[in-house]
């Protein structure tokens, strides 16, 4: 990290360096805010530039003038509305800075308006196209379709609303979960790249249209025409034959005391601002909500360098894989079950949050905590961007589990208005891995509906994809998207579909430290490598953390000796053949949830080989605080040797440390002496 | 700053108001929109409809999956009106 200092102001912190991510960042331009010169590399979004220089506050609201800023960052939530150069109401978080640009934080409404901002005659007037299938939306499951409607020779039109292709994907810096055989143990950020990759002979070719920064902002179901609009300049409607609409979700608002001020963020915000642009929101964070997001990016904003004071999640344990739970725990962040933000504290930005204790009926009891931050990211779950499927009259059903309101559709993901099919969180809030499978199936679908495929050819892929998807859904953790998706069919639920969703899961060691990521005494025992075998085998033995049934498999897949065994059900836990294990850690390398680790001790001292992926970067010699499961400091050695199996950021990082304490540490931290 | 709690970011609308038209009897997404002009701002109820439905159900022990979500009337973002000025002379191709 650089301290990025401009004159007086008060400096905010640009990430140079990071143990994953670099930035590829433009030319610097010059801009102006409110005829302030500033500086930021051009093609970033306004948003990010002004952020950049330590501008949060966007806005002025028209009733209590309140201090805005932005809050979902991908162009959903209008909370970030700028007059630029001379146009009032410019989601600055999706148009991206040019050189010399006149930015003004706007009061209330803005100033209708200034005849410079008139875009020129030729951008005026409604364009029209056709279009054989239109996808609405380039994140997983968008691309999926398109990728699956392409390759059975349909023309397809993409519509995305980003500047850059891959929704959430791009800010992705975690490992997927899901089966090897697909897209696991490789970071989100590269599966983005990975299915532009395959998109782009499609481009090449003609076959595939994409028009980014663009948003469908309305259908007209007599007309049949979707109404799209491009970097907030230009209007074109569309007439297409077919629709796939993945248009995703967006963070939910809490209601609570200065939830609007600047500071207060979704998560995929944060997210887009750390990750994407290489913009650290705050320094020290409060997350909202220990689903997967919130455990997530509470770990993406350690990397990243940022602080993180707590998790605070009103359920009795957390919601997301309890992996990524272990993996923030054992970095010393706290995670507060059944606890809340009750109100943020702060002026022109968040000062702090109360956080208080609630009960079993969600009412707030005991003692209000002050906690001291300057962020808070909101992470308690994605309402579906639905809008689309009202206007053209599909069915719609309401589904707690799934998010909110959703359409009904039939097993191949069309709904009851035949032009349209449904894929990703849209469709149902869920994960990217199954939103590219139903971006497959939906572009399967559309491609059978437009003759381009046999029926037995669509039969075979469509049995195909929804067997993975089954699979993918029978976690622990997806009890509640099985339970919603029973309520989601146009018909009954088809034979293909499994959504059987039995007896809410039950942890067996349902103590609350177990609930929030930390292994019980009881858990460690049934963990540990038998000991004649262990004090004797030189490399030392596997130790697997997995205690989750959760879809994964890259462990048994990395594994040169079959020490792991295959597994029978992707989201059985590990099982393990000692025997044949040699301590080569290339399963500590490949696991998502960084849930495996080797211990040898076989010699004086024991060596344990651990996963790293923060900064600074390790090396031979460092100096490093041992953590154990709680992140608390349990000894100082040194890292004996580093490894980089995968070529892909996770270190493998060997340390000395004594033999009682193998079963304790889990993580490191280096002692930056820089 | 006082203890406000918007529901709806872009109206300003709170929880306070939102609780207080309820229990005048307005218990549909739409009446409230016309009298608070909840959702209609510019994100077009993307941030508040869950949270006015959650106080609707409450309120009159109807799931909300039972409850009118309210009209999504086109476009769901703000548009230049500017736009659509020389649309008559333009031919669609």
């Amino acid at each position: 990290m650089e301290k990025f200092n401009h004159g007086r102001r008060e400096a905010v912190y640009v990430i140079t360096d990071h143990p994953i991510l670099q930035f590829s960042r433009g030319r610097k331009v010059i801009f102006y805010h409110d005829g302030r010169p500033l500086e930021w590399y051009e093609n970033d979004p306004i948003a990010v530039a002004l952020y950049a220089n330590n501008v949060k506050t966007l806005s002025y609201t028209k009733k209590y003038h309140r201090p805005r800023g932005f809050f979902c960052a991908i162009g959903k939530c209008s909370s970030c509305f700028m007059t630029v150069d001379g146009l009032a109401n410019v989601r600055t978080c999706i148009t991206p800075l040019k050189e010399g640009m006149k930015i003004e934080t706007q009061h209330g409404l803005g100033t209708f308006f200034q005849s410079s901002s008139l875009p020129s005659e030729e951008l005026r007037g409604l364009f029209g196209f056709k279009a054989e299938v239109l996808v609405v939306g380039g994140g997983p499951a968008g691309l999926s379709a398109c990728l699956e409607a392409l390759e059975s020779g349909c023309r397809v039109t993409l519509v995305d609303e980003s500047l850059r292709l891959g929704g959430q994907l791009v800010k992705q810096t975690h490992k997927f979960f899901g089966s090897s055989l697909d897209f696991a143990a490789v970071r989100g950020i590269k599966i983005a790249e990975i299915l532009q990759q395959q998109l782009k002979q499609y481009v090449d070719s003609g076959q595939l249209k994409v028009l980014s920064n663009a948003s469908a902002v309305a259908y007209y179901a007599k007309e049949n025409v979707v109404l799209c609009e491009q970097g907030e300049k230009r209007l074109f409607i569309i007439e297409p034959e077919a629709i796939v609409v993945s248009t995703g979700a967006m963070e939910k608002l809490v209601p609570f005391v200065n939830n609007d001020l600047p500071g207060v963020y979704g998560a995929g915000a944060v997210q887009t601002l750390m990750n994407v642009y290489g913009v650290l929101p705050g320094k020290k964070v409060l997350m909202v909500g220990a689903g997967n997001i919130g455990l997530i990016v509470s770990y993406q904003l350690l990397q990243a360098g940022a602080e993180v004071a707590a998790i605070v999640e009103m359920a009795p344990k957390v919601g997301g894989y309890w992996v990524h739970a272990a993996k923030v725990r054992r970095l010393g962040v706290p995670i507060l079950l059944r606890h809340t933000v009750k109100k943020v504290v702060g002026e022109s930005c968040v000062e702090g949050a109360v956080i208080q204790e609630v009960n079993e009926k969600g009412e707030l009891v005991g003692e209000e905590k002050f906690t001291d931050c300057d962020t808070v990211c909101l992470a308690v779950g994605l309402s579906p961007t639905v809008e689309l499927f009202w206007q053209a009259g599909c069915e719609m059903v309401y589904v707690g589990d799934l998010g909110g309101f959703v359409p009904k559709r039939d097993h191949t993901l069309r709904t009851s208005n035949p032009r349209f099919w449904v894929a990703g969180d849209v469709a149902g809030i869920e994960e990217a891995t199954t939103a590219m499978l139903e971006g497959r199936i939906a572009g399967l679908s559309v491609s059978r509906a437009l003759n381009r495929l046999d029926e037995a050819t669509f039969r075979s892929r469509l049995e195909g994809y929804w067997n993975k998807l089954n699979e993918l859904r029978m976690g622990e953790t997806s009890y509640r998207v099985r339970k919603g998706l029973s309520h989601v069919f146009l018909e009954q639920v088809p034979s293909l579909v499994q959504t059987d969703a039995g007896d809410e899961p039950q942890n067996q060691f349902g103590d609350e430290e177990f609930g929030s990521g930390v292994l019980s005494e009881s858990m460690i025992e049934t963990i540990t490598p038998p000991m004649d075998l262990w004090k004797k085998k030189k490399g030392g033995l596997v130790i697997i953390e997995c205690p989750q049934k959760i879809p994964c498999d890259p462990c048994h897949y990395s594994c040169p000796t079959g020490a792991i065994k295959a597994f029978e059900n992707i989201n059985d836990v590990p099982t393990i053949d000692y025997s044949k294990c040699t301590g080569c850690a290339m399963c500590v390398a490949a696991c998502p949830g960084l849930a495996c680790f080797v211990a040898d001790i076989s010699g004086e001292q024991a060596i344990l080989k651990l996963p790293y992926e923060m900064m600074p970067r390790p090396q031979e010699g460092q100096d490093v605080v041992c953590l154990d499961r709680h992140g608390k400091e349990v000894v100082r050695t040194k890292i004996v040797k580093v490894q980089e199996p995968r070529k892909d950021k996770t270190y493998v990082v060997h340390v000395v440390v004594p033999k009682q304490l193998v079963m304790h540490v889990r993580a490191v931290r280096v002692i930056d002496r820089g | 700053m006082d203890e406000k709690i918007f529901v709806c970011r872009c109206e300003e609308v709170t929880l306070e108001e939102v609780r207080r038209y309820i229990q005048m009897g307005f218990t549909t997404f739409n009446e409230l929109k016309r009298l608070l002009r909840i959702g209609m701002g510019p994100c077009q109820g993307r941030g508040c409809r869950e949270i006015v439905l959650r106080e609707i159900s409450r309120a009159t022990g109807l799931p909300v999956s039972q409850l009118n979500p309210g009209t999504f009337r086109p476009p769901s973002k703000p548009l230049l009106a500017g736009l659509f000025s020389i649309v008559e002379s333009k031919k669609r191709s």
